[in-house]
């Protein structure tokens, strides 16, 4: 059995009085691609961050390939590529500049691919010479994803990559997902609000929701499973295997979300039960609720 | 309460809200001077009339200064070319207000003239320009600047303007069409305050965001636009930095391009060449006593200077404040110290090494300055010793950067009013013990007293959390 790249144990941060993360453990196995979800404000950013090691944690641990996250040696980081929610590429400087300035960090650069995606992503002579703030919100976002993947990471962390891309640059960032990181084997933790991205990338989705993963599984498995059951109280009066969440409507019937419970296909057989099958969308918001 | 009074009361509630309680600082301050003022002329003349005229003064000074201060940029700031179009009544509630304010402040500079020397008709001109010229300023016009900067001119050389064309202005046609002119100007002055939206207003917008950023201290340090030849050097350094795959240099580029101190190198020597060619035409034109009095204290003048070690510091702190986000992509990259201490360790050397590079710099253009006056050995030695008084606030740089960033403000002022009167009265203490001169006593007490903050901010390095992203945890 492979050992986790990212491992998390116990970790909990406060902001203040309010509890952002509690108690968290999760795991990022070598190759695996994750999509983490959650509504706005529920933590994506802060818990990334800390499985980063760039926020304290108040409690618990991180590890990244073995190492303490406080403690990641010269090696461990060079084989991580990081895009953060917000573009912050030393705005004073000029694309090429920032590139020179980021590969004389890096000990492996792969200028050929930084060259390529350049070309690829509409990045002309006269805009690599352009200061970065005179850059548009996607422009500056395809930049930072462009210095992520510089250095060919091993572990690719994206908190919102695609926010700020129209169309036509998430396509060709998840091409290039896809293509190039994904098929060579790297592990990739995103944070992303566009379902429809992640029904083409990811093949696990983790749930955060009250500084916890509520939910966490492979894409197909989770949408295989998910089911609503919507029926008169009577019949739904005793917790269903597998259930989540629970809603009593003003008429009387009772609205039940499950996820791998067995034993529905009789239930809905019985009068005035319904089972529906979910969509990535509803698991999103019956989860995250 | 009416429609339009409803109106200019929320408009003046939405201006001013643009800064932080600052109603409640001008009413304070109004208050506080207003009393402090009325007290003394009470002490002073045993007028109770006049020292509640003189309060009242004093409160509607206070009031138009805080309505200069707070309201125009905020009136400014809340005229965007989105609210200019589609908030009802806004715009012109706006103008109104400030036309209204500007009618006050003119009407009372005029009724204080009443009793002075000054004629009430060139008050009322001067006023009202100088007003509307501050809110051209203020909605990033640079004729605005330009003109504030020409009236402290004539604060200053007001005997050179002949006195028949200020009898001219004084009063007649001479003044009826000067009046004209500045109600001209002042109309325009509004127009461009307050554009209505469209193309000219979001052209103008970064000129505007960019005053209104001037108006706060913090604004005053932020990175802007480098000049053509700044960023010509700034990207040659930026090429051999990167070349030479130094850390310590690479963690100097976070300060930005024009707080980069090749910049600093280069605005002091521009200002050496600029003062040795003032001092060359003083000298062939200038009669001998005035060179001689320039050899004697010309060393002097170059002594401000100095300040520039504070706002140095300032800048610094300001940046690492603004560049958080770039911090955390350099704690990733693989060269960096592994670990707190170290890393803390790493950036504290390169922040202290910028900071004597600067401070150096600053107390050479000093020297170099005295030496071009042709001032004595002993003023140059006694500039030297006064440079060593600053030399305390390169410590600044050693911070707890993950709990505190931003500016020092008045502790920074504080502690080197500290650190000087510490070293001054020391020195004094030696010069009687030990028979050394005063000033370089007191020099010697702030080099050990430097040595003794970087001592203790390097202890503190150790120990706190990783300095980068810098004020995650303030």
């Amino acid at each position: 059995m492979s050992t986790a790249i990212i491992q998390s144990a116990a970790i909990s941060k406060h902001f203040g009085s309010a509890t952002i993360l509690n108690g968290l453990d999760w795991q990022i196995m070598p190759g695996q691609v994750v999509g983490l979800l959650g509504r706005n404000g529920a933590g994506k950013s802060t818990l990334l961050e800390c499985l980063l090691g760039l926020r304290e944690l108040d409690a618990g641990s991180v590890r990244i390939y073995g190492e303490d996250v406080s403690q990641l040696g010269d090696a461990t980081r060079a084989r991580i590529g990081y895009v953060p929610q917000k573009s912050d590429l030393f705005e004073w400087m000029t694309p090429r500049q920032m590139l020179g300035y980021f590969q004389a960090f890096y000990p492996r650069w792969n200028a050929a691919k930084v060259d390529a995606l350049l070309e690829r992503w509409g990045f002309d002579k006269l805009m690599q010479n352009k200061p970065i703030s005179k850059l548009s919100g996607g422009e500056q976002q395809r930049l930072s994803i462009i210095r992520a993947l510089a250095h060919d990471p091993e572990l690719l962390v994206l908190d919102e990559p695609v926010s700020a891309l129209d169309p036509v640059g998430r396509r060709d960032f998840l091409r290039e997902l896809i293509d190039g990181v994904i098929e060579r084997g790297t592990t990739v933790v995103f944070s992303t609000h566009i379902l429809s991205d992640l029904e083409r990338v990811a093949l696990d989705l983790a749930f955060l929701k009250d500084g916890k993963i509520a939910l966490q599984g492979r894409l197909d498995e989770l949408l295989e499973g998910a089911r609503r059951v919507v029926g008169p109280a009577a019949l739904l009066d005793q917790p269903l295997a597998g259930e989540l969440r629970r809603q009593r409507a003003p008429d009387g019937t009772v609205s039940v979300i499950t996820h791998g419970g067995a034993g529905l296909g009789a239930l809905g057989k019985e009068a005035g039960v319904r089972v529906e099958p979910l969509s990535l969308e509803d698991l999103f918001i019956e989860v995250t609720q | 309460m009416k429609t339009p009074l409803k109106d200019y009361w929320l408009v003046w509630r939405m201006a001013i809200s643009a800064r932080s309680r600052a109603d409640l600082f001008v009413l304070g301050m109004t208050a506080f001077f207003s009393l402090v003022v009325g007290a003394l002329v009470m002490l002073k003349k045993d007028d109770a009339l006049l020292a509640a005229s003189m309060a009242l003064r004093t409160a509607v000074g206070g009031a138009m200064l805080g309505w200069m201060l707070y309201f125009v940029p905020g009136a400014v700031k809340l005229n965007s070319p989105i609210n200019a179009r589609l908030v009802p009544r806004l715009r012109r509630r706006l103008i109104e207000s400030t036309a209204l304010a500007w009618v006050c402040v003119v009407g009372f500079a005029t009724l204080m003239s009443a009793d002075t020397q000054l004629a009430p008709a060139l008050v009322l001109l001067a006023t009202g320009t100088w007003v509307a010229a501050y809110g051209l300023g203020q909605s990033g016009h640079p004729a605005g600047s330009w003109l504030q900067v020409a009236f402290a001119a004539v604060f200053f050389f007001n005997r050179r303007i002949p006195p028949a064309l200020i009898d001219s202005l004084a009063g007649g046609a001479g003044f009826a069409i000067a009046f004209l002119l500045m109600l001209a100007f002042a109309a325009y002055a509004l127009q461009h305050m307050f554009m209505h939206g469209g193309e000219r207003h979001y052209a103008a917008r970064e000129a505007q965001a960019l005053q209104l950023e001037r108006t706060s201290v913090e604004g005053q340090f932020k990175e802007r636009k480098p000049g053509r030849f700044d960023a010509g050097l700034y990207r040659w350094v930026l090429a051999r930095d990167s070349a030479a795959r130094n850390s310590a240099r690479l963690l100097v580029h976070l300060l930005g391009a024009r707080n980069h101190w090749t910049n600093r190198a280069l605005t002091l020597a521009t200002i050496l060449a600029l003062a040795a060619l003032a001092l060359l035409v003083l000298r062939h034109y200038a009669s001998a006593e005035t060179v001689q009095m320039t050899r004697d204290i010309g060393w002097m003048f170059a002594t401000p200077l100095l300040l520039g070690a504070m706002f140095d510091t300032e800048k610094r702190n300001v940046r690492l404040k603004e560049t958080a986000g770039e911090q955390a992509l350099l704690r990733l990259a693989p060269p960096l110290p592994a670990g707190a201490p170290a890393f803390n360790r790493k950036v504290a050397v390169t922040l202290l090494r910028t900071a004597l590079l600067e401070w150096a710099m600053l107390a050479g253009a000093v020297l170099c300055a005295g030496v071009m006056t042709g001032a004595s050995a002993a003023s140059l030695f006694m500039q030297a010793c006064l440079c060593c008084l600053t030399l305390p606030l390169v410590a600044a740089a050693l911070r707890d950067h993950a709990h505190r960033s931003g500016l020092l403000g008045w502790r920074l002022l504080l502690g080197l009013i500290v650190s000087v009167s510490l070293s001054l009265g020391l020195g004094l203490v030696l010069e009687r013990a030990a028979g050394l001169p005063f000033t370089a006593g007191a020099a010697l007490v702030s080099i050990a007293l430097t040595a003794a903050l970087i001592a203790r901010g390097f202890q503190r390095a150790q120990t706190a959390p990783y300095a980068f992203p810098a004020g995650r945890l303030a």
